[in-house]
């Protein structure tokens, strides 16, 4: 375990960065998180799939598909990765609070 | 490099690392150097402080002792641990060849030129097979056949204490139990059954075991159903995504089945398939819908997904969710169980739990490359071989060809349905592990990633590049068909690590796409030539 | 009253648990001729002597394991090398501080065998001056043979420097190794030595009836005596090779055995830990008879270059029965006399009241020890002088 500052916040995250205290997620806790994507300002885009995954995840306690999240929303995986350069899995997940995806992925 | 590290130094009490690999330590892939590519060692820090470090990554979180009387203790739990595995009692499952192992070690050193993990690190004493084994050894001979001053002297002697334990179980982790070793050896010692037991001591005794692999794996698949996380209610809504999804690109309908009594063959398919390589299970979905096959899959808890990591590290785990499989067949008084491309749930239900099922228990386990070859063989499916005009290699999953003897049907398969398939050198049961076995591939803390990229892929990331050599042209895709969801895994790693689809236009996938590619009766274009 | 041993320059006592431990589990077990046969017993014997040849060879710094061979003790050992190095018309230099297993041998090659032996004496302190020594070479000399350091006043001679010269002049240095193999490094390269005997019940933690020869490639022993090796046996005449060239007959396994094991304490517990032990104790006993009046320390002064042996004697008191006295008394087990080293205590004056007492400070000798024995020999010198002023008076 680890702790990680961002904008001046401490959190606590895995070795991976992704924030293990998942109760304490909201939209400014998803900023901080984005700047570690190298993202500063948050457009409508990256919200639109950080809602999904967000509600996805509390609906079904892990993330989606990759693809699914692609259909749903609209956007190529390229697209995804533009968004966010460390990919749907190790970017956008993280932003949106979701734990790291175990098992064979 | 790091000198020659003797057994010694694993008791060191300074916080250097044992190992330290450059780059140039390692023998060079025949890759366009002028290229750029990672560095390595990983450059960011190990995370939290590792007292006993062993090299440079870590797949552990062990405990931290304060003082001399809490070592003492772990050593005492270690000891207590060896005693019990090495009783009928304890080590219902793997005994007799394990003292074999312990008993008739010629010291020849034949395994450590069979093993890439050895020779892809250029020869670090510390990851030769035998050096584990030989610790692990005069341990035995002291501490659990009695020792002695003789003994001492026959079979040498290690000093025990908490850091030599510490970094022993540390090291365990640095061997993909391919059992290349034992396959070479004169006398049929085992070096990776020794250290896949020295994982089960710290398991089972100490609770001690890599977090992919207990906490986040085997425990979550026990709880929630699958070691992705994916409750029945999240596969279910997955799969059926996947059926909608394979119905619209193949212009025929695919639907699951569901939970169906009384069918034929009960698939289970490793669950991360169906979160990270979709095409996957749908082109499962595909080829039994076309050959009229009788098939369901099972929601209940484990019955979705065939993982069992417990065969690399904790023979309780791994009756447990082997249980949990057979009884979800039972429930749905299928015929049989049919794996999907999974190496490791292959050996653990079809093999291993052999002896865990007596009676009624005893159910017909079966792999998917013999009922896949079956069907393509039987003209049941009309094949256009020229969809599939791209060079293709196989990657040997060890699992089912090396330790399960699986090693023609899949080549029957590719040969009728891949006119440019091209195997690797050495191939079939000689083949060399990805370097993503027992459990490597779902660990990536603490620089684990980069060492397995590095390290224990090297030699399959060799074979690769080399079986491509005439045709390395970014422009021409290839593929690796690898019908195994860790080596796909890790090959995708690997894969990324060099930039390999970019540069060489390398692709990787599993068996079914490539058969799915080719059917007449699916729309074409099936396997899409972008990178996942 | 147990016994406080300060004898350990005769034999160390006792050994480290593991030397009787492995000796008794070892020869149980693995007690048959090695070598000589191809059942595994015999072959796991035969391992244990050549692993402890390895062992000495690398203890020692030589370069070849064969050419460490196995005798007695240093005596046999000493004997097997200078009966083999000297020829009639050859000169040998040896000193004045030397142990009868140099001296006896030479005084019978220069008795029967027409070898000229000159003994260069030891100055005020105790050492050799290589200088000194080299001023005797002659263009017959052939050998120099010097104890590394001496069984009654500890001191420690300029091997390296000796040999140094040794070598300017192609001249063969034998050295003996008995009192120093154990308690401070030796290293046959870097000390220019030739023929190095050592014996395995001192300071090497083994049993009696142990020891042996490291002899440096090129050197040559002729051989005075010959027997079974236990292999190529059709051979008529006795072996040249190493090791079998000076070794003849069954070995003393059980004595190999026992100094494996000690060899083993020692590396384990680390020679340089030893040393610093022994010699802080041997501090203690100094400074401490030092203060003891009517005590005559020999070449004590400076302890540089010193092994923790020493010589002393109570005035007015023959050695012989300080000794006594302190045996009976004081429970206080030492050596007194010549201690083989005759030309010692006449270089010292000694002989004429018959030598001196001496204690030698083994690695199990604790702080209690030495103050036993300060406490012993004050007690007896107050005693004494109780005893004079009652006479004068």
């Amino acid at each position: 375990m680890a702790t990680i500052e961002l904008n001046g916040r401490t959190y606590t995250v895995d070795e991976n960065g992704f924030l293990q205290e998942p109760e304490i997620w909201n939209d400014d806790v998803a900023r901080d998180f984005a700047t570690t994507e190298g993202i500063t300002d948050m457009t409508d885009e990256h919200w639109v799939l950080v809602r999904y995954l967000r509600d996805y995840y509390l609906k079904y306690g892990i993330a989606p598909m990759v693809r699914k999240l692609c259909k749903e929303t609209g956007f190529r995986l390229a697209q995804v990765y533009d968004l966010f350069p460390s990919g749907p899995a190790n970017g956008a997940c993280k932003v949106a609070g979701l734990p790291k995806p175990t098992g064979c992925v | 490099m790091t000198p020659r590290t003797r057994f010694s130094d694993l008791s060191r009490r300074d916080p250097e690392r044992l190992l330290h690999l450059e780059p140039a330590d390692l023998p060079p892939l025949p890759l366009d150097t002028t290229a750029p590519s990672r560095p390595f060692p990983v450059t960011r820090p190990i995370a939290d402080t590792v007292a006993y470090a062993l090299d440079d990554t870590r797949a552990l979180a062990l405990p931290n002792p304060k003082t001399r009387e809490e070592e003492d203790e772990l050593v005492r739990a270690f000891l207590s641990g060896m005693e019990k595995l090495f009783s009928r009692e304890n080590n219902w499952t793997f005994l007799q060849p394990l003292v074999l192992s312990m008993e008739h070690c010629a010291h020849c050193q034949t395994c450590s030129e069979a093993c890439h993990v050895f020779e892809s690190s250029g020869h670090a004493e510390l990851y030769r097979p035998t050096f584990r084994s030989e610790i692990f050894r005069r341990l035995y001979f002291e501490y659990v056949k009695g020792g002695g001053l003789v003994s001492a002297w026959q079979h040498g002697s290690v000093d025990l204490d908490w850091p030599l334990v510490a970094r022993l179980a540390e090291l365990a982790y640095r061997c993909n139990l391919c059992r290349r070793c034992a396959q070479t050896c004169p006398m049929g010692v085992d070096n990776g059954l020794i250290a896949h037991e020295i994982r089960k001591v710290f398991s089972q005794e100490m609770g001690i075991a890599p977090g992919e692999l207990h906490a986040a794996g085997s425990m979550l698949q026990l709880k929630a159903g699958s070691s992705t996380g994916m409750i029945p209610a999240a596969v279910k809504d997955n799969v059926q995504f996947i059926d909608e999804e394979m119905t619209e690109k193949t212009g025929t309908t695919i639907e699951t089945p569901w939970d169906v009594e009384g069918a034929d063959i009960l698939l289970i398919h490793n669950a991360g398939e169906i979160l990270a390589w979709p095409e996957n299970p749908g082109a499962f979905g595909v080829i039994l819908n076309a050959a009229g096959v009788s098939w369901t899959m099972s929601s209940e808890i484990a019955g979705y997904d065939a993982v069992n990591y417990g065969l690399w590290y904790d023979d309780a785990q791994m009756a447990r969710v082997a249980l949990l499989h057979v009884q979800a067949a039972r429930k749905l008084k299928v015929k049989k169980i049919v794996v999907g491309e999974c190496g490791h749930a292959h050996k653990a239900l079809l093999v291993t739990a052999d002896r865990l099922l007596a009676g009624d228990m005893r159910i017909t386990r079966e792999s998917f490359l013999t009922v896949l070859r079956d069907i393509v063989m039987s003209g049941r499916l009309k094949f256009d071989p020229d969809r599939n005009d791209f060079p293709v290699t196989l990657h040997d999953p060890c699992n089912m060809v090396r330790l399960m003897g699986i090693v023609e049907p899949q080549r029957e398969i590719l040969r009728r349905v891949c006119p440019r398939f091209r195997e690797m050198h050495p191939h079939g049961v000689d083949n060399y592990c990805c370097g993503g076995g027992s459990g490597f591939a779902i660990m990536s803390g603490s620089g684990f990633r980069d060492w397995r990229s590095q390290v224990s892929g090297r030699k399959k990331l060799q074979q690769i590049l080399d079986a491509f050599s005439d045709c390395l042209d970014p422009s021409i895709h290839k593929y690796v068909c690898a019908p195994c969801s860790n080596c796909k895994g890790q090959i995708r790693d690997m894969l990324a690590y060099h930039d390999l689809w970019k540069r060489h236009g390398i692709l990787y996938g599993g068996l079914v796409e490539l058969v799915v590619n080719a059917m007449e009766d699916v729309d074409p274009g099936f396997i899409e030539w972008e990178w996942r | 009253m147990s016994m406080t041993y300060l004898d350990n320059a005769a034999t160390s006592f006792p050994k480290p648990e593991e030397t009787y431990v492995f000796m008794d589990q070892f020869y149980r077990t693995h007690g048959v001729n090695p070598g000589r046969s191809g059942y595994d017993l015999c072959m796991e014997t035969g391992q244990l002597v050549d692993d402890t040849r390895k062992l000495l060879a690398r203890f020692f710094n030589g370069t070849d394991s064969d050419r460490l061979i196995f005798a007695y003790n240093s005596t046999d050992a000493l004997n097997l090398a200078l009966l083999g190095m000297l020829s009639s018309g050859d000169h040998a230099i040896t000193t004045t501080v030397e142990h009868n297993s140099v001296l006896r041998p030479l005084y019978h090659l220069s008795q029967h065998a027409g070898v000229e032996v000159d003994h260069v004496p030891f100055d005020a302190n105790g050492f050799v001056d290589p200088d000194a020594l080299a001023a005797r070479f002659k263009p017959t000399t052939r050998v120099v043979a010097v104890n590394h350091a001496s069984n009654v006043i500890g001191t420690v001679q300029p091997i390296a420097e000796i040999g140094r010269r040794c070598r300017e002049h192609g001249i063969r240095l034998v050295v003996d190794a008995s009192q120093t193999a154990g308690k401070i490094p030796i290293d046959v390269q870097a000390m220019n030595v030739d023929v190095l005997a050592f014996t395995g019940h001192k300071s090497l933690m083994g049993p009696t009836g142990i020891g042996g020869l490291y002899v440096q490639e090129g050197v040559e022993i002729r051989q005075l005596r010959a027997g079974g090796t236990g292999v190529r046996s059709a051979q008529r005449a006795h072996l040249v090779e190493y090791p079998w060239r000076l070794e003849y007959g069954t070995p003393n396994v059980l004595g190999i055995a026992g100094l494996n094991a000690g060899l083993k304490w020692i590396e384990k517990t680390g020679l340089a830990a030893i040393d610093a032990h022994e010699m802080r104790l041997m501090r203690r006993l100094v400074d401490g008879l030092h203060e003891v009046p009517n005590v005559s320390l020999y070449c004590q002064d400076s302890l540089d270059n010193h092994i923790a042996v020493m010589a002393f004697n109570l005035d007015g008191f023959e050695a012989g029965n300080t000794g006594t006295i302190l045996d009976v008394d004081h429970n206080i087990a030492c050596r007194t006399g010549l201690h083989c080293a005759p030309m010692v205590h006449e270089q010292l004056g000694l002989d004429k009241i018959h030598g001196a007492v001496r204690f030698g400070i083994g690695p199990f000798n604790t702080d209690d020890d030495i103050t036993a024995a300060i406490g012993a020999v004050g007690e007896i010198a107050a005693v004494r002088a109780k005893k004079m002023t009652r006479t004068r008076g």
